[in-house]
């Protein structure tokens, strides 16, 4: 049986503390780009049509 | 239900037939269908509005109309607001075809929209709406979207608010 994959964190280590910390100084929601992150799959997907 | 749609879209243009598009019998639905037919490509004309309609095949699936806007974050004393107003996009009207309720189409269309917002050339901070007080199947999907309803007293429908980047 093949070994579960783990997810890779984008971020780790400092440059995940600084990326948290630069968001909380900008009132910025890691909830909401996570959000607008999955919109943006859906968006992809829903093309012009022809 | 919702992962077999494949949803398209097309901006609304005269060549479009949106005469048989019906979401339901309660106003509400009657007016965002009356819209869709009889108003929505003259204010698109005027410059007022824009409409995107999306299709399931060849099969009309729901539409969404957009406008810029603006928020006066002073009058709703936001937190860290920075500017007294901010630029917003609301969502006009949003209608589902009756044969494509329950689907996922509503919550497709609000990601859609969500992400035009985001990717415009222009700064959008906020996603806005109105529904009507007695609404509660519209408010419901807005509320698990993540809108927030900002409804003054004063207010015969309820106005609720999406920040597009903070909680």
């Amino acid at each position: 049986m093949a070994a579960p994959i783990e997810p890779t964190p984008v971020l780790t280590g400092k440059s995940a503390e600084r990326f948290i910390l630069r968001m909380k100084k900008q009132n910025l929601s890691e909830h909401k780009l996570a959000k607008l992150a999955a919109a943006k799959k859906t968006h992809e997907k829903i093309k012009l049509a022809k | 239900m919702a992962e077999d749609l494949n949803l398209k879209y097309k901006p609304l243009s005269e060549s479009l037939d949106v005469s048989g598009f019906e979401c339901g019998e309660e106003p509400w639905s009657l007016s965002v269908a009356g819209f869709l037919q009889e108003d929505a490509l003259r204010e698109q004309s005027l410059g007022f509005s824009k409409t995107f309609v999306f299709f399931q095949n060849e099969d009309c699936a729901g539409f969404v109309t957009t406008l810029a806007s603006q928020i006066r974050t002073d009058r709703y004393q936001v937190p860290n607001a920075r500017y007294r107003q901010a630029p917003a996009v609301t969502i006009g009207r949003l209608g589902v075809a009756q044969p494509f309720h329950r689907m996922g189409v509503a919550t497709k269309i609000l990601d859609w929209t969500l992400v035009e917002a985001a990717n415009s050339n222009f700064g959008v901070k906020y996603l806005t709406l109105h529904v009507d007080q007695d609404n509660d199947p519209g408010r419901s999907l807005y509320e698990r979207f993540g809108f927030e309803d900002w409804t003054d007293s004063n207010m015969d429908k309820r106005f609720m608010v999406y920040d597009i980047y903070a909680d």
